[in-house]
């Protein structure tokens, strides 16, 4: 992917090249100081950390770590949460193709509501969808089922990928689909052959979903 | 396109469905399916829920009709004070990470910032951190005893900027948005600057070659072409501020006084510790409702055009 789009001189090159440095400079800083932060401090001992919470660690161990990782079985912890992120937003993706692609480019009869209906999904907060969510995974059987957890994160994912992904669709140029229509293609040849490897830069960016700890996790992370 | 009536679109739409039966079954049929089991279901049941009293184990519910309404709308003052910390929270986040982000983003298209794969990752990695891990690292961070933001301040000179991040009740709310918008900039920032690949090159040279300059490319061409990226971005940030809570749950609780109570965690306070989920229920249909009408409001303004491709 080409990272330059244009380029505008002004002043010295020198000048340029020094503003932008401080500019990566700070923006590292902020970005990622707090997280080095937290990881040195977690590979200090407790005496360490309260004599110099900033000092570089100098004995530093790893028993913290363990600790967590026995006490929470942090292991189990942690493939599912991995299992939930990667198939429920990957589910969630699949889910959103058609869709977005249908909103792009199709004159769908009332498609404004059906986009305004896929929107409402954005914004339920998470207490309100607890219960009734817990009745219909009970309904369906699904209580309790990784495969269960699985659906519900690709279903609220779903929305914001439409959202992502239709903005893209929208900027794929139509000649190339009206020329393979006159060629005599389905839609759903369409689909997959013209849009799929366009669209891969923003399915890449559509992919990592934020939530993947609904409230029904264990909150034993937390503590 | 002529405008067609109700019973157009109805045959209209039947007609469609013939001609593209792929489209309509894995695009309409499919997102409307989920959309009714995961979505309308609890919609439906939380409007049901708001009319009554429940404690959440009872078997029964009681009926009490409009009276959490009227509680919400004329004796609840924690509801206001939430409504307005939303505002402040929506005024933050809409301000800071999406402008940033569109700076940040053009800063690397053109060049400016250096090391472009290096400034995307660290920016855009918070956002796929969980909010949880978020605030706890911030709780560190922030602390006024050992925190090292503090210790940077003074170190610096600027010591007299040091305050109770969580302790005063008339900036807390704020620290906490400028958290939740420093681990959300990597999404406007990346939305955007992929938007921003996608603007045709000759656009950005005709205008240097009338001689605009940074500022200028920013504000009167860029802009203008990522209006659909901005639409995207706003209702994404939007919906995030509306339903903010796992800040506030890990950080401070709603304290102090209540004045980081946002709707979200409102919802979770009255349901899951007073055990009042009719009452929480009603909350939620308020927060359904604002989110409405803001997201309404957006695409009217937004996407106006942005529609019509």
């Amino acid at each position: 992917m080409s990272d330059v789009a244009f380029t505008v001189r002004q002043g010295s090159l020198a000048a340029g090249k020094l503003i932008g440095l401080m500019l990566l400079a700070a923006l590292v800083f902020v970005w990622l100081g707090p997280i080095i932060l937290v990881v040195m401090t977690s590979i200090k001992s407790n005496d360490a950390f309260l004599a110099g919470p900033f000092a570089l660690p100098t004995a530093p161990t790893l028993a913290p770590y363990v600790t967590v990782w026995n006490a929470l079985g942090f292991g189990r912890l942690l493939a599912n949460s991995f299992l939930y992120a990667t198939a429920g937003s990957a589910l969630a993706v699949i889910l959103a193709l058609v869709p977005s692609f249908a909103l792009s480019r199709f004159d769908v009869p009332g498609k404004k509501l059906v986009f305004g209906i896929i929107l409402t999904g954005l914004m339920l907060p998470q207490q309100t969808v607890l219960i009734p969510l817990y009745d219909t995974l009970r309904a369906l059987s699904l209580l309790d089922t990784r495969i269960g957890l699985i659906i519900v994160h690709a279903a609220y994912g779903m929305p914001a990928q439409i959202l992502i992904l239709r903005g893209f669709m929208t900027t794929i140029p139509r000649e190339i689909e009206k020329a393979a229509f006159l060629e005599g293609a389905t839609d759903f040849q369409v689909f997959w052959k013209v849009i799929q490897p366009a669209g891969r830069g923003p399915r890449d960016f559509a992919d990592p979903d934020r939530h993947s700890l609904p409230a029904l996790l264990p909150q034993t992370l937390v503590g | 396109m002529a405008h067609s009536s109700l019973a157009d679109e109805r045959t209209s739409f039947i007609s469609f469905a013939r001609n593209h039966k792929f489209v309509t079954l894995f695009g309409i049929l499919v997102p409307l399916a989920v959309f009714a089991v995961f979505v309308g279901y609890p919609i439906v049941f939380t409007v049901y829920l708001s009319f009554f009293d429940w404690n959440g184990m009872a078997p029964q519910k009681t009926f009490v009709g409009l009276q959490n309404y009227r509680y919400l709308l004329f004796s609840d003052k924690y509801f206001y004070t939430a409504l307005l910390n939303n505002v402040k929270w929506v005024g933050v986040t809409l301000f800071f990470p999406v402008l940033l982000g569109l700076i940040i983003a053009y800063g690397i298209r053109s060049r400016i910032i250096p090391a472009p794969a290096l400034i995307r990752t660290v920016i855009f990695f918070p956002v796929t951190m969980s909010l949880i891990s978020v605030g706890l690292m911030f709780l560190l961070i922030l602390n006024p005893l050992f925190g090292a933001f503090d210790t940077i301040l003074q170190s610096i000179g600027l010591g007299s900027l040091v305050m109770e991040w969580f302790g005063d009740h008339r900036i807390a709310l704020y620290t906490l948005a400028v958290v939740s918008g420093w681990a959300f900039t990597g999404m406007p920032m990346i939305l955007y600057f992929a938007g921003l690949g996608d603007v045709p090159k000759e656009t950005f040279d005709a205008a240097r070659i009338e001689g605009a300059g940074h500022f200028r490319m920013l504000t009167q061409v860029a802009v203008p072409q990522l209006r659909p990226v901005t639409a995207v971005v706003v209702m994404l940030t939007l919906f995030e501020s509306l339903r903010a809570f796992d800040l506030v749950a890990v950080m401070t609780k709603g304290a102090p006084f209540g004045s980081t109570n946002v709707l979200g965690y409102l919802v979770y306070l009255e349901s899951f510790w007073n055990s009042r989920f009719g009452y929480g229920a009603t909350l939620s249909v308020a927060i359904l409702v604002i989110s409405i009408l803001m997201a309404t409001f957006v695409m009217k303004k937004l996407m106006k055009g942005a529609f019509d491709v």
